[in-house]
């Protein structure tokens, strides 16, 4: 480890920021700015701290999901959606000696979700034929407790850095 | 090429054929979705001075899905329609006077802010309450202009008939989030079709003025005197326009009772407009119109992360804290997530010069 940790570094950052910067500003553009300034540096170190699980929470839940999906798509002789998704679900290890950076984890997380948009436009197309079959349904609320759950890890970064912290603008 | 005051005066020489001198062009501070600009000039010859608004786009790129041009021909076509709003002057493209398109119009005088507005002191209800209905008639206004007539339709694409108003607005949104790349948003698809399920009727089709509210118009003396916000005009169900009404619809309890909010509202717009509409309605298109403002903040992350180093701050936050707060809120009107709290609605809307 290397201290101070760049989390370290970003708090007391934050922490000059709003009591030695702020104070000194008078123009309405400058406040303004340093206030919408001091929420994202929260946010870019909670980001630094959590995001790594949030992600790789997401991409386990995502693949979970889209095997759902593609077991019920096949079982419906939905080929070409089938098709359609397996690029996504096919491993993508790393290369040997690379560090799986959040920005990695990001892109697989965003591809994922990606596949799913496709496979759930494709449910939606489906729905007046098949909407009223039990496993049709019970396919749609794991699409919704998905994005529930999605949205509550997402909700980690987000209300510590900004809920109840002053005006955002 | 930058703007500024002595650009100002060139260009206006320029455009007006006669000698003008720039006396000022600053940036405003509000907006992110577009950059506004503020100047003066002086006609030589007359001696006449005149105040402008510039609007342009972020050199960082638009949040407003819809392109500049459209809300210029908006501006110029609500010229006709008697209407407190400011006269369209020129369009702009032409790369020998600018690297981004831009255009002129008239300036009002007045302030989006109102004093002691927002001051929670019961004294300041009856000037709230005032300045709502202020508001409520000129969209009463808005709602009777004749967009047919005026030619809108070029533009903004009408919905089939009453029926149809809520789908096509959702048609629209899904759209406009279709012709840009970014992070997949799965709950977008899924509400949209939540939402088509349960279209609301359209009590008539009109011009909507889209955004309105604290913040989205000019007020002088605590008089509204300019519509000024335009860019989510539509042609729609009116109940679209209470569904975005910053501040002003918000509920004031006395005593417990509630003495403004919503109810009241829209009891005022039947009685100056002879129209009926329905809180479930404007419940509804809380919802429906969400999902533009999804589409917008989704653009602001796209921008923030495209032009990084030219982005402009507040859409890194409205692109990370907004986006996520406008998920929430769909997942809540589905019943996935509980809802957001109350407080975090006014909160989001103060800034550093209304505290």
């Amino acid at each position: 480890m290397i201290l101070p940790t760049a989390e370290d570094m970003l708090r007391t950052i934050e922490g000059t920021f709003d009591t030695v910067i702020r104070p000194t500003l008078t123009g309405t553009t400058e406040r303004s700015a340093a206030a919408t300034i001091s929420h994202l540096l929260r946010l870019a170190r909670l980001r630094l701290e959590r995001e790594g699980q949030v992600l790789y929470d997401d991409i386990a839940a995502l693949r979970a999901l889209l095997t759902h999906i593609r077991t019920y798509l096949a079982g419906i002789g939905e080929a070409a959606a089938v098709a359609a998704l397996d690029p996504a679900l096919e491993p993508k290890p790393l290369a040997e000696g690379q560090y799986p950076t959040l920005t990695l984890a990001g892109q697989q997380a965003s591809g994922l979700r990606g596949a799913l948009e496709t496979a759930l436009a494709r449910l939606q197309e489906i729905r007046d034929v098949h909407g009223a079959a039990a496993d049709y349904q019970q396919l749609r609320a794991a699409i919704r407790t998905y994005m529930a759950e999605q949205l509550r890890r997402e909700s980690e970064l987000i209300e510590p850095a900004f809920w109840g912290q002053g005006p955002r603008r | 090429m930058g703007f500024t005051s002595e650009w100002l005066g060139r260009y206006l020489t320029h455009r007006l054929g006669e000698r003008v001198t720039g006396l000022s062009l600053e940036k405003f501070t509000r907006g992110s979705s577009r950059q506004t600009w503020f100047g003066s000039y002086l006609v030589e010859s007359t001696g006449t001075q005149t105040d402008i608004v510039l609007r342009t786009d972020h050199p960082g790129g638009s949040v407003d899905p819809t392109p500049l041009d459209q809300e210029y021909f908006i501006y110029e076509r609500l010229g006709g329609a008697g209407l407190p709003v400011a006269r369209a002057l020129f369009w702009e493209d032409d790369p020998a006077w600018t690297d981004r398109p831009f255009y002129l119009r008239e300036k009002i005088e007045g302030s989006w802010n109102i004093e002691h507005y927002s001051d929670p002191d019961p004294e300041y209800d009856g000037l709230r309450i005032a300045v709502a209905k202020e508001h409520i008639k000129a969209l009463a206004q808005v709602h009777a202009v004749d967009w047919r007539k005026l030619g809108f339709a070029e533009r903004l694409v009408p919905p089939a008939g009453e029926a149809d108003a809520a789908a096509a607005y959702i048609r629209g949104a899904k759209r406009l989030m279709a012709e840009k790349p970014g992070e997949p948003i799965p709950i977008f698809w899924e509400t949209c079709e939540w939402l088509l399920d349960r279209a609301p009727l359209a009590s008539r089709i009109c011009l909507c003025k889209g955004t309105n509210g604290l913040g989205e118009e000019v007020f002088r003396e605590g008089k509204l005197v300019a519509l000024s916000d335009w860019e989510e005009v539509s042609i729609s169900d009116p109940a679209s326009d209470f569904a975005f009404c910053q501040n002003f619809c918000d509920p004031i309890q006395r005593g417990g009772q509630q003495i403004w909010g919503l109810e009241q509202a829209l009891d005022y717009y039947r009685e100056v407009s002879g129209f009926t509409i329905t809180p479930e309605s404007v419940r509804d298109y809380q919802m429906i119109r969400s999902l533009n403002r999804l589409v917008m903040m989704r653009n602001a992350a796209i921008n923030a992360h495209e032009h990084a180093e030219i982005a402009h701050i507040r859409q890194v936050w409205t692109g990370t804290e907004v986006l996520h707060v406008v998920k929430r809120g769909l997942a809540a009107a589905m019943g996935l997530l509980p809802s957001l709290p109350g407080e975090l609605y006014p909160e989001l809307n103060h800034t550093v010069d209304t505290l």
